[in-house]
């Protein structure tokens, strides 16, 4: 009988990049530019916590936060999310903190919702040497509220309307 | 009478001119023959020139192609040189963990080994926090039993005996001369190794491409372009980085920079020593790289 030999070392950093929903050259960039990439390649909390606070890394959706909603209730709950984390310009937060604990469904619905307000322009969207980043219009704000918080005002039905 | 004097007298005189006529007329028809010979032969030369100047153009762009196909070749031998290593280091490292698995799994040992897998299964890798390691959670005891189980766990990589071999990362800039637009690194690693990293084991491949995509984005710090956007493409089957620069102010140096700090970022790494690979810095032109469209 063999024990595996791996669990006695320190994380990998694809292990670590799993567990965050990154990309594994991201947790490289992030901890390069830090300058504090362990020389053996292997990471330890300290580290996984660096690339938490580096990153700007959030969890929005997990079961410790609550039950998340299921599509369509999500998009009004992402919708609440956004505004709860004050994500208003000039405050712009990773893309990928939208999606991070959610299922590859429910990924779906935040992408198809997060297209559709960027194109109607209740989103703004740029591109940052962390990838892609978003914002909420502040003109929208009242509308996104009212949507969020009762499903109506005029974004009540946008995302909908867009898969007709 | 007169007329018949008259006449002799024309035919007289005119006699000279007629053969000076003839024998003009004749150097006439000689010298457009020569004139029509020289224009004929001046089109053949032309037509020889702009033959000539074609079998050059060929044999630059053949020349060109050539010079592509020796990069592509050599990116391609670097590359499985390094795989067929990572697949040897792999064997190596699996038959020494084995070794050590059979001594972690003594009776003496299992429950401190079992008590460190739970303590690390417990920190929450999400979370933020800065957690304690497995080996703080552990009791005295068990970390004093575990302790050089530990570092022969993280020990570098066994050495494969294998002949030292020098791979290359290589390394442009567009345009080649003057302030640099863009940056284009091509790492000796196949594609796959971003294109696949969440399926692909952690090899000596992928470690050896954190080294060199950590090293890009300290430089990439260093020269003046901490904002510049990296974007990972396939080239030739190997991974490449593309930097634009853009209207960034770099520092003028910034392929000599990149040559010294890629090859240095690697220096002394133990699975490279391990595995004998040896890594060396070289510039190209785009056009050795890609169709550049000039």
């Amino acid at each position: 009988m063999s024990t595996d030999v791996s669990v006695l070392r320190p994380w990998s950093i694809v292990g670590v990049a799993a567990a965050l929903e990154l990309h594994p050259f991201e947790v490289v960039r992030l901890l390069a530019r830090d300058r504090s990439l362990p020389g053996d390649l292997r990471l330890r909390p300290g580290d996984v916590a660096r690339v938490v606070e580096l990153g700007g890394l959030e969890v929005w959706w997990s079961p410790e936060r609550g039950v998340t909603p299921a599509p369509p209730l999500l998009v009004r709950a992402l919708a609440g999310e956004l505004l709860a984390r004050g994500i208003i310009e000039p405050s712009w937060t990773r893309a990928d903190n939208l999606f991070r604990g959610l299922g590859p469904a429910s990924q779906g619905a935040v992408r198809r919702a997060v297209n559709v307000w960027i194109r109607s322009g209740v989103m703004g969207s740029r591109m940052s040497a962390r990838g892609l980043e978003l914002s909420v219009r502040a003109a929208t704000v009242a509308d996104l509220r009212a949507f969020a918080e009762g499903g109506a005002g005029p974004f009540s039905g946008l995302v909908e309307a867009s898969d007709e | 009478m007169l007329l018949d004097r008259l006449a002799a007298w024309q035919a007289r005189e005119q006699e000279p001119f007629d053969a000076a006529l003839v024998a003009v007329e004749e150097e006439e028809r000689t010298a457009r023959r020569r004139l029509e010979d020289a224009l004929r032969q001046a089109a053949a030369l032309a037509s020889l020139r702009r033959e000539q100047e074609e079998l050059r153009h060929q044999l630059e762009v053949e020349s060109l192609r050539r010079r592509r196909e020796g990069v592509r070749d050599a990116l391609a031998l670097d590359r499985s040189l390094l795989e067929a290593r990572a697949a040897e280091l792999v064997a190596a490292q699996a038959t020494r963990d084995r070794e050590l698995g059979v001594l972690l799994s003594a009776p003496a040992i299992a429950p401190a080994v079992a008590a460190f897998v739970d303590a690390s299964e417990q920190l929450a890798v999400a979370s933020g926090a800065v957690a304690p390691s497995a080996e703080e959670a552990l009791s005295p005891s068990d970390r004093a039993l575990l302790k050089p189980y530990l570092l022969a766990a993280s020990a570098p990589p066994p050495s494969l005996d294998a002949p030292s071999a020098g791979i290359g990362v290589v390394i442009s800039t567009d345009p080649p001369q003057g302030r640099p637009e863009a940056l284009l690194v091509v790492l000796p690693v196949p594609f796959a190794v971003y294109g696949d990293a969440t399926a692909r084991p952690e090899d000596l491949c992928t470690l050896l491409a954190y080294r060199l995509v950590a090293a890009v984005h300290a430089l990439l710090d260093e020269v003046g372009a901490s904002e510049a956007m990296v974007r990972f493409a396939e080239l030739h089957g190997s991974l490449a980085l593309q930097v634009w620069l853009g209207e960034l102010q770099v520092v003028p140096d910034l392929r000599d920079r990149f040559l010294e700090g890629v090859a240095g970022a690697v220096e002394g790494a133990p699975e490279l020593e391990a595995a004998g690979i040896e890594v060396y810095a070289v510039w190209l032109t785009p056009d050795l790289l890609m169709e550049t469209g000039a």
